[in-house]
């Protein structure tokens, strides 16, 4: 059987899954605020109540212990040590511990100035001195020459040793210094909340009776085992939306491309599938407002929910962004002192029945003068706008994605979905209206109350990494993998996707639920200038992508 | 929602190249991509990167001429090229951004109005379709384009040359020292169009002060007194210092400094094939002055500053050479290169391509020499119906009547009657 748990910031969800994944048991608590492990535990013995503990064969955990944590400043101070190079130096404005080192390279990863022996330690040191509890290494184009960031860890494990420490290309071999630099920044940061919290999840599993593989599942929605997670919580501190997207993506098994809803009490995601597959970020997801590469499902956030609070003015009626409280229906007591909610409306237009009707009936006729079903419908009106707003603005933002070749170009069809999928508490209620404003079918699974732990339950772990191969440097890196060797100039595309398929290919032997391997993107550029015609510059990046246990959807 | 502040259509055609080892080739943007990604370029705020879009064979033929014989003009890779140049136009009419900046290859600005072949690596001309887009599309008006690739825009000019309604300004090196050996000051524009053709053709190893002298002395003092509705900059970035093919000395801060100077709308890129030591800098460089962004802390590898001065000899030719453009402008005179023919200007001329249409091979074989005759009509009401006359190795002899944009009923009537004959 599989175990999957998620600690949302209103309930906790568990299922229970049988080994041919069919729903064999599912709890839902409220969450313990602030208590994540406590959440954990309440919805993992009632799961276990009538199973045998020991039959389960994995158990994956999804919260958002970390965000919480960077967002309420609980993280630790991180200090960081850059290198620059040619173009711009390196933007530290955001980090109060940083300091730039002289030194630097270039776009190819060739070193145009070294660094000087002895500064590294120094500021390492002075980092230490001024508070920094755990720290990131990062240079310029650090993922074609990691070198500098090696030096720079060196430092910091001397002068601070024990602590924390993130080399930026490590973490993520993408081009791009800010988003690598929040990347390295936020892991270091919660390194030792998650520490802790492994340590604690796994005495707490194995105290009730588990002996399976625990893991916490990643915002790109594949699990990572929980050494993993403590070595890179960016991965996992921002895992949200990923439980209820897989989830829903396993109750209804779409095939094509579809437009995926989660209708929440104050906000609302939505995602998309491409070809039966969720469609991801670029580059990565925004944490705390910062630009990350954390790969993650691409989704659209708007702040409306069941419980967003309707307003009257001139005979139209908005819903959000505001969100006071429950369904009026829920605390009647509150009537007079603050505005129903949009799940009131749904109660007098007789799509759900959600505590006293009758009291959100006469919220709504308090709240204009017209009568409270032609409230309703004006506030359902309002929020079905929205949402086709916001679709149609995810649609937008995909459909003008960048493209770099005339054959992508060529074969690029529009992503245009045939079928939507709602999810969450008013899921049920809004299905038929939504169908009728999106103008495609809509479908509210059954089991929607739990998706979100279904989801976790079902998680495949993914894999992903990037080589880079420079014939006339005769450097191979592999950053992610902290691979980094020399090639001579015969070294071909070929040779290189091996390579990549290789390396990966040994971490998918230790994880054998993940996917298959792909090689996503594969190019190969001859190099002309002062070197001569046979060499090149190689890029190639491969992925087991997301998916879910037994071939499902 | 407020407009961007500048957007980006980045598409360097990473399967594509003219011949393997042509400077038009796949890796051409390579560096620049990774460059500008490193520095996070697309996520500042009020940055944002575009798709291209495709451009139509309407949008080659609102532009182009297509003599017998030459199958097709452009293929995919020039039509995303213009398409990009379209999406950046329309990036800034639909108030999306309030400027733009097409990074596409190939370049366009040596394709002429008539099209045998290709010349130096263009194919069809990227600028004028997106311009011509734009006024079919959204009725713009005054367009002025400042050329600031080294080589002089010779294509752009050709088409603007009897639109009394486009300014066209080329600044690059002396024509008698690089291809394709035009753009003197002597070309002014067409009987009809005096004055909206301007040439500022600068001595090699002409430095940032040398080349900002000129935009601020010459470009920009014609640019405020012309008022037009639209600057484009031809954004060529082969003044730079290691340019393989060129003789200038500009920098990365230059064409940043030369940017604000202009401070066009819409930048397109053309030429520039130092694609490792110079192209990174350069398009970060001058991204960030169309976004109103600090450049002066962008540092590009090279030599000392001393060794791109300019020397005194050229800042006081260039000088000089402004005097005697602001002075031209003043009384034009009569066009070069035309006889008058009764109610017609004429003015014959031969034209070089150096590669034919579409064709692969090493991409300098095949050459087709071009026999041209313009006739303008000499009409009191419009700028007059242009008749071109062409031939070439590739091309039986043909007639184009060619009306211009606004041509009045009786040039409208002339060209209907020579289209029928």
């Amino acid at each position: 059987m599989y175990l999957g748990i998620d600690v949302g910031g209103t309930h906790t969800d568990g299922a229970l899954l049988a080994d041919d994944f069919s729903l064999a048991g599912s709890v839902k608590v409220p969450t313990r605020p602030g208590d994540v492990l406590g959440s954990f535990l309440a919805a993992l013995e009632p799961l276990l109540a009538a199973a045998d503990p020991r039959r389960a064969r994995r158990l994956v955990v999804s919260s958002t212990l970390g965000l919480n944590a960077v967002l309420t400043g609980r993280a630790d101070p991180v200090g960081v040590l850059a290198v620059g190079g040619p173009g711009l130096p390196p933007d530290l404005s955001g980090q109060p511990l940083a300091l730039t080192l002289a030194g630097g390279q270039d776009h190819r990863g060739e070193v145009i100035s070294p660094l000087k022996g002895g500064e590294a330690e120094k500021a390492a040191a002075a980092l230490k001195e001024q508070g920094a509890a755990a720290f990131a290494v990062i240079s310029k184009f650090g993922p074609k020459n990691p070198g500098f960031e090696e030096t720079l860890a060196r430092a910091v494990e001397q002068a601070a040793p024990g602590s924390p420490l993130t080399r930026a290309s490590r973490l993520s071999g993408r081009l791009g210094f800010p988003r690598r630099l929040n990347t390295a920044v936020f892991n270091s940061a919660v390194t030792r909340l998650y520490q802790a919290f492994t340590r604690d999840l796994e005495a707490a599993a194995r105290r009730a009776g588990l002996t399976c593989p625990v893991q916490l599942l990643a915002s790109d929605g594949g699990p990572l085992s929980l050494d993993e997670a403590a070595a890179s919580p960016a991965r996992i501190l921002a895992a949200g939306p990923a439980a209820g997207l897989l989830g829903l993506w396993s109750l209804t098994g779409l095939p094509g491309d579809a437009l995926m809803l989660d209708v929440g009490g104050t906000s609302s995601d939505l995602a998309l599938l491409a070809d039966g597959r969720p469609l991801m970020y670029a580059d990565g997801l925004e944490i705390a407002g910062r630009p990350t590469f954390v790969r993650a499902f691409l989704t659209h956030s708007l702040p409306l929910g069941g419980d967003s609070s309707l307003a009257a003015a001139n005979g139209a009626v908005t819903v959000g962004p505001e969100r006071r409280g429950p369904a009026l229906a829920l605390a009647p007591g509150d009537l007079g002192r603050r505005p129903p909610t949009l799940s009131d409306a749904l109660n007098v237009l007789g799509l759900t029945e959600l505590g006293e009707v009758d009291i959100s009936r006469r919220a709504l006729e308090r709240l204009a003068s017209a009568a409270p079903e032609e409230t309703a419908r004006k506030a359902l009106a309002t929020a079905l706008a929205s949402l086709k707003m916001a679709a149609d603005f995810l649609l937008r933002r995909v459909n003008q994605r960048p493209v770099y070749t005339v054959d992508a170009i060529r074969l690029a069809r529009p992503l245009k979905p045939e079928k939507a999928a709602i999810l969450g508490g008013p899921a049920q209620a809004l299905a038929k209206p939504l169908a009728e404003a999106l103008g495609l079918p809509t479908v509210a699974p059954e089991e929607a109350g739990v998706a979100n732990a279904i989801g976790a339950a079902l998680a495949r772990p993914t894999l992903s990494a990037e080589l880079y191969a420079d014939t006339a440097l005769g450097t191979l890196s592999i950053p992610t993998l902290g691979l980094s060797r020399a090639i001579d100039r015969a070294y071909s595309l070929r040779q290189a996707e091996r390579d990549l398929l290789e390396a990966l290919g040994e971490i998918r032997e230790k994880t054998p639920e993940a996917g298959p391997l792909h090689i996503t993107e594969a190019e190969s550029f001859h190099q002309l200038s002062g070197y001569g015609r046979s060499d090149k510059i190689i890029r190639v990046r491969a992925q087991a992508a997301p998916g879910l246990l037994g071939g499902r959807p | 929602m407020t407009a961007r502040k500048l957007g980006l259509v980045f598409f360097p055609a990473y399967d594509w190249a003219i011949s393997p080892d042509h400077p038009e080739r796949e890796e051409r943007l390579l560096y620049t991509q990774d460059q500008l990604r490193e520095e996070g370029l697309f996520d500042l705020p009020g940055l944002a990167e575009y798709r291209p879009e495709v451009a139509g064979d309407d949008d080659v033929h609102r532009v182009h001429v297509r003599p017998p014989g030459v199958e097709r003009l452009a293929a995919l890779p020039h039509l995303i090229s213009a398409g990009g140049a379209i999406a950046a136009g329309r990036l800034v009419m639909e108030g999306d951004c309030l400027k733009s900046f097409a990074l596409v290859r190939p370049p366009g600005h040596h394709a002429m109005r008539v099209v045998h072949g290709g010349r130096g690596f263009c194919n069809i001309n990227n600028e004028a379709i997106m311009i011509e887009r734009l006024r079919h599309e959204y009725g713009l008006g005054r367009v002025a384009i400042v050329d600031t690739d080294c080589h002089h825009g010779d294509g752009t000019q050709d088409i603007y040359w009897h639109d009394p309604d486009t300014l066209f300004i080329s600044l690059h090196q002396d024509g008698r020292t690089l291809y394709p050996g035009s753009g003197f000051i002597e070309e002014m524009g067409g009987p009809s169009a005096l004055g909206s053709t301007v040439n500022i053709p600068l001595p090699p190893e002409t430095g940032d002060a040398g080349f900002l002298l000129a935009a601020r002395e010459i470009v920009r003092p014609i640019l405020d007194e012309w008022r037009p509705d639209l600057v484009v900059n031809s954004a060529g970035q082969d003044n730079h210092f290691s340019d393989p093919i060129t003789n200038m000395k500009i920098t990365a801060h230059g064409y940043a400094a030369l940017s604000e100077i202009i401070d066009p709308q819409i930048a397109v890129l053309e030429g520039g094939y130092s694609i490792r030591g110079a192209l990174p800098y350069l398009n970060l460089a001058i991204a960030l002055a169309m976004a109103g962004l600090d450049w002066q802390k962008v540092e590009e590898p090279g030599p000392e500053p001393a060794r791109l001065a300019t020397s005194p000899q050229s800042l006081d030719y260039i000088k000089r050479l402004g005097q005697e453009i602001h002075r031209r402008r003043r009384a034009p005179g009569r066009p070069a290169d035309y006889r008058r023919d009764g109610r017609w200007w004429v003015r014959e001329r031969s034209i070089f391509y150096d590669t034919h249409a579409l064709e692969g091979g090493d991409g300098y074989g095949g050459a087709i020499h071009e026999r041209q005759r313009e006739e303008l009509y000499d009409c009191p009401d419009c700028p007059g119906l242009l008749v071109i006359h062409t031939r070439s190795e590739v091309s039986r002899p043909s007639v184009h009547p060619l009306p211009p944009r606004r041509a009045c009923p009786r040039c409208l009537a002339l060209a209907e009657e020579m289209k029928r004959a």
